[in-house]
């Protein structure tokens, strides 16, 4: 008993030093955290790629200053080209003074000319490496992606970082918006099912420059094709998802408008396979407050609400048709209507799946919207309503 | 391995060997010397060999007197100046003797007639002890080493010409610390009386919260020199008796020339002394052993020590604290649920901090870690060794503002926290949130005062696997201190007890009163109960209330709704 106590021990006590090392460590202080990693077709070589890499600058200072994340000092930037992803990291890690540590990029960013060329091989690269983390968003940048990583912000000093937050915000809006590298990996990897990639653009505003999402990119055979608007989206997002805490704003006529706040819209999409005629139901309900109103002037709060519901459904419905016909006319089913078949009906999708380009702008749309428009807010009439009101008095 | 064991064998017989020599020896030198101590009717010869012992102790006091009729009987008295109470001894010797007026004549007379001298000294003690000395606790020896020893415990020791008899008259009266709150344990809402240095005191401090004939306090001497008193009090019927048997008879094994603390005790009797955890309780309140004593424990009071031990103790005891029981009991959880968490947080935070901080960076979120990596700029040595730094220099502090008088120690904390909270830092020898860390750590480390000292270790311990394995260290040592606690027991109790087998009665939570009925598992042995009955909450107000629930009981709703 002696004998195995003792020989228990000596592995216990030996195995940290046989199976790991202090050689293996490696202070803070000596890596180059890597928050951002764009990737952009090479000017000269059209073969070669750039990676850029936006690398946290850290910076020995006044205490108080050098403990926070939004410091004033610029990121340092650092830029190679060659033929593969590894090799580049290969040479920046030699040419660098500190490990370049991988783990925390923040974002992926593609340049517009580069995901046309297709994606896949890179996106490849990210989910073989055990460094990468298969949550950060993907991004397309119309224009260079490295300008994304080299802009200059006057909200937060690393690109990158207000990428992430802010891509992170838009996720208590839909889940959906917010393109993560798994979800791009699994969407790119189906052969009927076209991802739609955000897209970001650098733009100057008075002195300074700004980061605008600009619209979402469609991609087919992995390949970026047709990119339609940031508006459109929400006729994506009110069938794919529970949308909650957006803002639409629904013109009447010219003088009446109203802009309605959507707290929740669940939508339960089903489909319906006749033979070759595919039927896509969308029961949609919605629960929406009133935000602001112009115009409808002659109406009680109680005809407001009415109407108000009225024009949220045709919104919502009108909404939802726009970019179906945008997907069914780029023969693009980002919605995942194949993916629906094949789950619910998986030989009936045998069927179809070869012809599937084919049939999905085919694809019929029928939609039951359900609105509450519930509150009106903290008042229930406008300011020019009370002054009807008072008038007439 | 057997070397060893051939080696512990002979050093044992050979000890053994000289031991059993050496105790006849030193019976046969006692009884010699037991026979030249007796005391004779002389006194004069009597008082001459108490001097001769006591040589060169000039706190010893004599003083001659003479009384009964006509002065005829001389007497004197011995004590040892400051430990008695010189009102007690004027009142219940001095003065009692000077107004009695017997009559009894021990002369030259009588001597031939053995008989009538005997009857004579036979009265003339009884009448002593019973009608003149009014001392309630009177002792009769008729050696002169018993009256020293009497005289060693603040007695004073009378002798009387012509008898062979010494008294020996409890008249104990020294300096002594009052009553007082302990410094140790203080708490808000509870009791805050706690023990003293002086035996009598802790006893009675003990028998006045538990008024129960059932309360049991024996009485060992030990310490050839000091002789010190020592008490084992519990509850009988309550008390495990194995665990009592094994108590009384570690304490006799202690063969030991001095016992100046409780401590001493306990390092002679716990069952693991090579162990960094403590395997017998201790407590200063009397309200704290009196809880104890009643769950089934054992409380050993030592005399000069305020500190009384309690046994058996185990791991959780160290997390609970006297004022869980007085605090409303939700609120009492919660704090012993932090206590638990403040001890995982004081033993592995400095570890996680250094396993995080040179082996895993990808597991800390960016934003923390670039914040980690811009107070770490600039500053020279790696995490460990900062760790060690900034740990060392906490010991430092403590230690100094510990032994410091209190006003200087106030002085060390301040001057101490601005080095270690702003200058260090500020001077880039060490990061912020290593200092945050360490404070962090060292404030849930004073949180368990009963395990401070197990902490300190466990932390260095842990440090250094961080330091050189990352999480598989951290992961090795969890495993190994485990494996360890589990392998510690305490007088027969394992030292996990309640935690492992789940018996959950007052371990993470403590239950209302009303709603722990039995004692605790495996401490209390035979009368299991506190209370007969769960009393939930809401229960009946008068007698008749109560009378109509009795008779209503193991009815149906149906029977009852007919009726």
């Amino acid at each position: 008993m002696k004998k195995f106590v003792a020989i228990i021990s000596l592995v216990f006590i030996l195995s940290p030093i046989i199976l790991t090392a202090c050689w293996d460590n490696r202070d803070i202080e000596e890596l180059h955290i890597v928050t951002g990693i764009a990737l952009d077709v090479n000017k000269t070589n059209d073969n070669f790629i750039d990676v850029t890499l936006q690398i946290t600058n850290i910076q020995p200072g006044d205490a108080g200053k050098s403990q926070s994340v939004g410091n004033d000092d610029k990121p340092i930037i650092i830029k190679k080209s060659s033929k593969t992803i590894g090799d580049i990291l290969k040479k920046l890690n030699n040419e660098s003074n500190k490990f370049i540590f991988f783990h925390h990029i923040e974002v992926i960013l593609f340049s517009m000319d580069l995901a046309k060329k297709g994606i896949n091989n890179y996106i490849d690269f990210f989910l073989r490496d055990t460094r990468s983390r298969l949550e950060i968003p993907v991004i397309i940048v119309d224009g260079r992606a490295e300008d994304v990583l080299r802009v200059e912000l006057q909200e937060e000093n690393q690109s990158s970082i207000f990428l992430a937050d802010s891509f992170q915000g838009a996720k208590t809006i839909s889940k959906e918006i917010h393109v993560r590298l798994i979800d791009a990996a699994f969407k790119l990897a189906c052969k009927h099912h076209c991802p739609i990639i955000p897209v970001v653009k650098v733009e100057k505003e008075m002195e300074n420059d700004k980061l605008v999402d600009i619209g979402f990119v469609m991609f087919m055979d992995s390949k970026a094709t047709t990119m339609f608007a940031i508006d459109d989206i929400y006729g994506y997002l009110f069938v794919k998802d529970e949308v909650h805490f957006t803002d639409l704003e629904i013109v009447a006529s010219e003088t009446d408008i109203v802009v309605l706040k959507i707290n929740k819209l669940v939508p339960s999409p089903t489909v319906i396979v006749q033979g070759d005629k595919i039927i896509l139901e969308v029961g949609i309900n919605v629960d929406a407050n009133i935000g602001e109103v112009e115009g409808f002037v002659e109406l009680e709060p109680k005809e407001q609400l009415k109407l108000f519901e009225e024009l949220l459904k045709k919104d919502v419905e009108n909404r939802i048709l726009k970019t179906f016909a945008i997907a069914q006319e780029n023969k693009c089913d980002f919605y995942g209507i194949s993916e629906m078949i094949n789950k619910k009906n998986p030989r009936a999708w045998a069927r179809l799946k070869d012809r599937w380009k084919d049939i999905f702008p085919t694809v019929e749309v029928k939609l039951d919207v359900k609105t509450a428009v519930k509150s009106t807010g903290q008042t229930n009439q406008t300011l020019e309503m009370e002054k009807i009101r008072n008038d007439d008095r | 391995m057997l070397f060893r064991f051939l080696i512990r064998q002979l050093f044992f017989l050979k000890n053994s060997h000289e031991s059993t020599k050496k105790d006849e020896e030193d019976k046969v030198s006692e009884e010699k010397k037991e026979e030249e101590l007796k005391l004779t009717t002389n006194m004069l010869d009597n008082i001459n060999k108490l001097e001769n012992i006591l040589k060169n102790c000039t706190d010893l006091r004599m003083h001659q007197f003479s009384f009964g009729k006509d002065n005829a009987i001389n007497a004197v008295i011995f004590y040892f100046d400051g430990m008695v109470n010189f009102q007690t001894s004027i009142d219940s010797i001095l003065r009692p003797l000077k107004d009695w007026k017997g009559d009894f004549t021990l002369t030259q007379k009588s001597k031939n007639k053995k008989n009538t001298e005997n009857i004579s000294k036979e009265n003339l003690l009884n009448s002593i002890k019973n009608d003149a000395i009014l001392s309630p606790d009177t002792k009769d020896t008729n050696t002169v080493s018993d009256l020293i020893e009497y005289l060693f415990v603040g007695d004073t020791v009378l002798l009387i010409n012509g008898l062979e008899i010494g008294f020996a008259l409890g008249t104990q009266g020294w300096e002594k610390r009052p009553v007082e709150e302990p410094l140790s344990e203080v708490v808000v809402r509870g009791p805050r009386e706690g023990f003293t240095e002086s035996y009598k005191v802790n006893t009675s401090l003990l028998r006045r919260k538990i008024r129960n004939e059932k309360l049991k306090i024996e009485e060992i001497i030990v310490g050839r020199k000091t002789k010190t008193k020592i008490a084992i009090v519990y509850l009988e019927g309550v008390a495990d008796p194995t665990v009592l048997k094994k108590v009384r008879y570690r304490i006799g094994e202690i063969k030991v020339d001095s016992i100046l603390e409780s401590s001493y005790i306990e390092q002679y009797i716990e069952d693991a002394p090579f162990s960094i955890f403590p395997t017998i309780g201790y407590t200063e309140k009397p309200d704290v052993a009196a809880g104890k004593i009643l769950e089934g424990r054992i409380a050993i009071i030592v005399d000069g020590s305020p500190i009384v031990l309690t046994i058996p103790y185990l791991f959780i005891e160290s997390m609970q604290s006297s004022e869980d029981y007085y605090n409303r009991w939700i609120y009492a959880s919660m704090t012993r649920i932090l206590r638990i968490v403040g001890y995982v947080v004081a033993v592995f935070a400095p570890a996680f901090y250094i396993a995080l901080t040179t082996f895993h960076h990808e597991l800390i979120p960016t934003k923390l870690l670039l914040t980690i990596a811009n107070s770490r700029a600039g500053t020279p040595f790696p995490v460990f060794i900062e760790a060690l730094i900034m740990i060392f220099a906490f010991e430092l502090l403590r230690e100094a503002g510990i032994r410091l008088p209190r006003a200087v120690g106030q002085a060390i904390t301040i001057v101490g926290a601005l080095i270690m909270g702003d200058a260090a830092v500020n001077a880039g020898i060490v990061g912020a949130t290593m200092v945050v860390v360490v404070a962090g750590t060292a404030v849930a480390g004073f949180m368990i005062p009963t395990q401070t000292e197990a902490i300190s270790i466990l932390r260095l311990l842990m440090i250094f696997l961080a330091a050189f394995t990352g999480f598989y260290g951290i992961a090795m040592g969890i495993l190994l201190l485990l494996a360890h606690l589990a392998s510690l027991n305490s007088f027969g109790v394992p030292y996990l007890d309640h935690i492992t087998s789940f018996k959950m009665q007052d371990i993470f939570m403590r239950p209302p009163h009303w709603a722990m009925q039995k004692r605790p598992e495996d401490i209390a042995r035979g009368d299991m109960t506190r209370r007969e009955f769960f009393i939930p909450p809401k229960r009946p107000e008068t007698e008749e209330e109560k009378e109509k629930v009795d008779k209503n009981q193991g009815k149906t709703k149906q029977q009852l709704e007919e009726e």
